[in-house]
């Protein structure tokens, strides 16, 4: 193992543990990093193509929640 | 002028078509879900679930295809939320978690196709010895740190250092050698 492998690229130590910077870990809409898609692309996959099935009163809420949010929706 | 290719349904959200707001929470509730419960117990995965929902309904128009698809945009939005409340509840790793297992495999759920990016890495994944699949399935899904890793399985640190580095350069090529740079611009094309 050579020395630099002990140590993460910057851009995914980000993607593993987030931004230092607590005003850009504000925005969760910013364009996503290289090592970022690497990252998600690698959880989607290990999640499975099924995901998990979230419990029935979570549905409620997000059924709520659209119906009062669905007005400022663009 | 080339195909035209079928809006996505963040596309179809930023337009303002209320149909694909209720598909975009059937499609992807599981995954999300899957993501923030993992690492932050159920209680909170709920609200940051909704979270996450709300900012991508908000926001839809700032998805961009030519980045990433659809699915790894929404997955990268909930680890990021995911990382973010963790943060705010002073906790970076999951060590204080309560114990969540791993859900079963719910067979009522209808399967989703993987996106172009997971089955990239899903087919890296494999020629992967266990051990690192292991110790990348730690770091990811689950949240934990190097250290944690490391007591977990009984690695060296810096062995799981390098299993997360290779592992991940990895996949990095391989994505690279299958997905086209401008993802799916150079072959699609807006009506």
């Amino acid at each position: 193992m050579t020395r630099s492998e002990l140590h993460l690229p910057s851009g995914l130590e980000r993607a593993l543990h987030g931004k230092r910077s607590p005003s850009a870990a504000s925005d969760p809409l910013r364009p996503a990093e290289e090592w970022e898609v690497v990252v998600a692309a690698v959880h989607l996959a290990l999640i499975g193509t099924l995901g998990e099935r979230p419990p029935a009163h979570l549905d409620l809420k997000l059924a709520r929640l659209q119906a009062s949010s669905i007005t400022r929706i663009p | 002028m080339g195909p035209v290719r079928e809006l996505t349904l963040l596309e179809r959200v930023s337009r303002g078509d209320s149909e694909a707001v209720t598909a975009l929470v059937q499609e992807y509730t599981p995954v999300v879900w899957a993501i923030a419960r993992r690492q932050l117990g159920a209680q909170c995965a709920e609200d940051v679930v909704q979270e996450v929902f709300l900012a991508l309904w908000k926001n839809a128009g700032r998805f961009d295809p030519a980045l990433s698809s659809e699915a790894t945009f929404v997955a990268t939005v909930a680890r990021r939320r995911v990382i973010d409340q963790r943060r705010r509840a002073g906790r970076g790793p999951t060590s204080e978690l309560p114990d969540e297992p791993p859900a079963e495999p719910d067979p009522g759920l209808e399967r989703v196709e993987l996106c172009e990016e997971a089955r990239a890495a899903e087919t890296a994944l494999a020629d992967l010895p266990g051990k690192q699949r292991e110790v990348l399935r730690l770091a990811i899904v689950d949240g934990l740190t190097h250290v944690e890793i490391a007591a977990r399985t009984a690695l060296p640190l810096g062995t799981v250092k390098s299993h997360v580095r290779r592992g991940l350069e990895r996949v990095r090529s391989v994505l690279a050698r299958r997905i086209s740079p401008a993802h799916g611009r150079d072959r699609e094309e807006r009506p």
